[in-house]
């Protein structure tokens, strides 16, 4: 079913280049985060509800994007994994169109990325939680609802004093984390557009 | 397996088919985007005011982005700079962006081909006559294609003498480029009147509605709204009857975010008489 839909899909975009892809999906925070079943770039499956239970944070990603080359020279994102430790699951997701499993493992092994990723080069999951950018980051919580979706901090630029930054999935992780409210919900992420294939 | 070997197949016919050279990793980008520095001044002389910007040339097929990039990208960054410093500098003027809808249906304001940002200086009074000004400029950007996105950055500068009088120099340049800023409301080449309603209050979501009557039929316009990261523009929606339009959306404070001003800067854009795109600046007060 998923291949002919992928067919079709390509089918279109050949013949209607660019292809333009409506919006579907984007969900607010608070509301269930959309169930999703994958495949890893090591070729294992991956579903969001066999983590029911855990906090998850999603990572959009894009090797290709300055944004996120910024962010893995800087190991922002390790540095937030290694800081919550078993407390969460990191997941990242790629829905770049024209990275395949190969590439993402590559691309793994070089950064010494220990979570895995999500190879969805169709987009769909990418389309269903509504990721707009690379980075694009969102934190769920164990009964599977979005506790924080957005921007990965408040300097898209990466002027600022690293100590100066408001590092936002940090601050929804630690309110959370100690069953605190958490303030800031929903930001607008920044970075790179998603690279669907249309 | 049959089914992994027929997704690689179509895969590598879509990276073949869709792909422009732009996606490989070896590819040169140093000529993306070329910044070139003009002063509208030969010389200058004391206390003038005279321009300076930077036009960026930008290589087919890529764009750069607006001061409100949208949903994604970087606002292209232009920092002007003098030596001896102490310029009073106005504010940077950003032609008309165009409206580009990114795979994914990810919106994007900017400019493609080229443009020009510049801003108005006065000499500082202590710059005396026989004098050389150095002025530069910092240029900071995010040039992206369909497929990829590449940073750049470029400091460009001149050196002027300050002399009896300022002769007028690129004069075409920087007239040209004055016809694609936005107009103000209450300039006189604007041909609507414009009011703006709606009110956060003590609220944090509201409706807005910028009501425009023309003199003559009312033409399609393009809304295109630049809010600080704080605060969400929704649920937009137009309507055009006779000489009247309207723009309806509404506008929310992100929970837990403060807003940095009390008003919302944003561009109704329509094309003139002439099929030239222009647009009117409005702000929209928030509280």
């Amino acid at each position: 079913m998923k291949l002919r839909r992928l067919v079709l899909l390509l089918s279109s975009c050949l013949i209607f280049a660019p292809c333009s892809y409506a919006q579907t999906g984007a969900v607010n925070s608070g509301a269930a985060a959309p169930s999703f079943q994958g495949t890893d770039s090591s070729g294992n499956a991956v579903s969001l509800d066999d983590l029911k239970g855990k906090t998850v944070v999603l990572e959009w990603i894009n090797p290709d994007c300055p944004y996120v080359k910024r962010h893995y020279q800087e190991q922002t994102m390790k540095k937030l994994d290694e800081k919550y430790g078993d407390q969460i699951v990191w997941l990242s997701v790629n829905s770049t169109h024209y990275m395949d499993s190969a590439a993402n493992n590559e691309w793994k092994s070089e950064k010494a990325v220990p979570w895995s990723i999500v190879v969805d080069q169709s987009g769909d999951i990418g389309k269903a939680y509504g990721a707009k950018t690379t980075p694009h980051m969102f934190v769920i919580g164990k009964d599977g609802s979005i506790v924080y979706q957005g921007a990965i901090d408040d300097d898209a630029s990466g002027d600022k004093d690293p100590a100066e930054r408001v590092n936002y999935v940090d601050v929804a992780l630690d309110k959370y984390l100690k069953g605190e409210s958490v303030a800031v919900t929903a930001t607008k992420s920044y970075g790179c557009s998603v690279k669907y294939a249309g | 397996m049959i089914a992994e070997r027929r997704v690689t197949l179509i895969s590598l016919l879509m990276i073949l088919l869709l792909c422009s050279p732009s996606v490989s990793k070896a590819q040169d980008t140093s000529d993306l985007v070329v910044p070139e520095l003009y002063v509208n001044v030969k010389s200058l002389k004391e206390g003038g005011i005279f321009e300076a910007g930077v036009l960026f040339k930008i290589k087919a097929g890529w764009h750069l982005y607006w001061k409100h990039p949208g949903e994604s990208g970087l606002a292209t960054k232009l920092d002007l700079r003098t030596d001896p410093e102490g310029f009073p500098t106005g504010e940077l003027r950003w032609p008309v962006p165009i409206k580009f809808t990114q795979t994914g249906g990810v919106v994007g304001y900017g400019y493609e081909h080229e443009v020009f940002l510049s801003a108005p200086l006065t000499v500082a009074s202590w710059v005396k006559k026989g004098e050389r000004v150095t002025i530069s400029a910092d240029a900071v950007w995010l040039a992206c294609s369909a497929n990829l996105c590449v940073p750049g950055k470029k400091q460009v500068s001149t050196v002027l003498p300050v002399r009896n009088g300022d002769f007028p120099v690129n004069t075409e340049l920087f007239e040209g480029w004055a016809k694609k800023l936005p107009l103000e409301t209450d300039s006189s080449e604007v041909p609507a009147k414009v009011t703006v309603t709606g009110s956060l209050g003590s609220a944090n979501k509201e409706a807005f509605a910028i009501s425009s009557v023309w003199e003559g039929v009312a033409p399609e316009l393009q809304f295109i709204p630049a809010p600080p990261d704080s605060l969400a523009v929704m649920n937009v929606s137009m309507k055009n009857v006779e000489k009247s339009s309207t723009v309806n959306f509404d506008a929310a404070v992100l929970p837990g975010l403060k807003l940095p001003a009390d008003q919302l800067e944003s561009l109704l854009v329509y094309d003139d008489a002439h099929g030239v795109r222009r647009a009117i600046r409005v702000f929209v007060p928030l509280r």
